[in-house]
């Protein structure tokens, strides 16, 4: 390939060719340090949006943990007046509230990996529990969720103390 | 509409016709990992996937489900008659707590074999696609 024509490797540059050689150089600069902010400024805008969702996630959570204190003395009291249509309505607000709050620890942090796994437990027991009051006829409500109910009990000061943590964490954020 | 014993012919009929295969249940409703941020566990899926069948005769619509949960009690049973434009609900059954009383209790067992007996001889999307692609060869 013939570069003569286009480019002129013999004689000495003059002042415009400096000229020019400052003046791209100069473009080539201004294009990448645009490059990088524009990178930075996309980076700023994910970590707006992340911080965001985190904050949204974690007022969901705040309003949704102590809703299990209720439930739980619910559960109790269905099981006190051996009352299977109270215990069933109530199990199933639990397993309910249950699932949401799992989603909703699950999307933002690994840190409540053991409660998570706590809660799943519990919702599983609540759940059969649930439907066994659908049969079973000579037992008491005690006999088919006694187990399911001493499950949650167990679990609410867990989700209490979840629940302060999470409206104490300074940064809005709950990612570890 | 349907008074206790008439529901108990009705479910052992249901469950003779769908043994004999006179009586084909498809499988409708919400589709598997429909979860949020795809993160639920099998566990979470099971809790709140349902799961609901729906059969037809040549005037009537039988629709199955268990309610607010995946496989098990409560269920329900929805009789549909079919009239063209103006389907119209003959009547529902819906698993009862009240099992003190003989009727009831033996109305939920009922109710739970039928879910079970259909659950076992409706094919999923996957499978009968598996099935007809198995028959192209491929």
């Amino acid at each position: 390939m013939n570069l003569e024509p286009w480019v002129d490797l013999v004689s000495r540059p003059t002042a415009l060719d400096w000229i020019g050689f400052i003046l791209g150089s100069a473009g080539i600069g201004f294009t990448v340090w645009q490059l990088v902010r524009s990178r930075g400024a996309l980076k700023a805008a994910e970590k707006a949006l992340r911080e965001t969702r985190s904050t949204l996630i974690k007022n969901q959570l705040i309003s949704a943990l102590p809703a299990f204190r209720e439930i739980g003395i619910s559960v109790d009291a269905a099981v006190g007046r051996d009352d299977r249509s109270g215990a069933q309505a109530a199990l199933e607000i639990f397993c309910v509230r249950a699932y949401e709050v799992v989603s909703l620890l699950q999307s933002t942090t690994d840190r409540y990996g053991e409660l998570t796994a706590e809660i799943l437990g519990a919702a599983e027991l609540a759940d059969s529990s649930r439907a066994d009051l659908f049969g079973r006829p000579g037992e008491t409500v005690y006999d088919i969720v006694g187990l399911a109910a001493d499950g949650i009990r167990t679990l609410v000061p867990k989700l209490s103390g979840a629940s302060v943590d999470i409206r104490n964490d300074p940064g809005g954020e709950i990612d570890a | 509409m349907l008074d206790s014993m008439a529901w108990l012919k009705l479910l052992g009929g249901l469950e003779a016709a769908t043994s004999t295969g006179v009586l084909e249940w498809q499988r409708t409703g919400q589709p598997p990992g429909n979860s949020i941020n795809a993160l639920a566990t099998a566990m979470m899926e099971a809790l709140t996937r349902q799961k609901q069948f729906v059969a037809r005769t040549a005037t009537t619509q039988y629709e199955l489900s268990a309610v607010n949960s995946y496989d098990r009690a409560p269920f329900e049973l929805v009789v549909i008659e079919l009239g063209g434009a103006n389907a119209k609900l003959l009547d529902s059954l819906r698993s009862s707590t009240a099992v003190g009383d003989m009727d009831t209790y033996q109305l939920n067992q009922r109710l739970e074999q039928l879910f079970h007996l259909v659950d076992s001889h409706v094919q999923s999307p996957d499978e009968v696609v598996d099935r007809l692609l198995g028959e192209l060869g491929q």
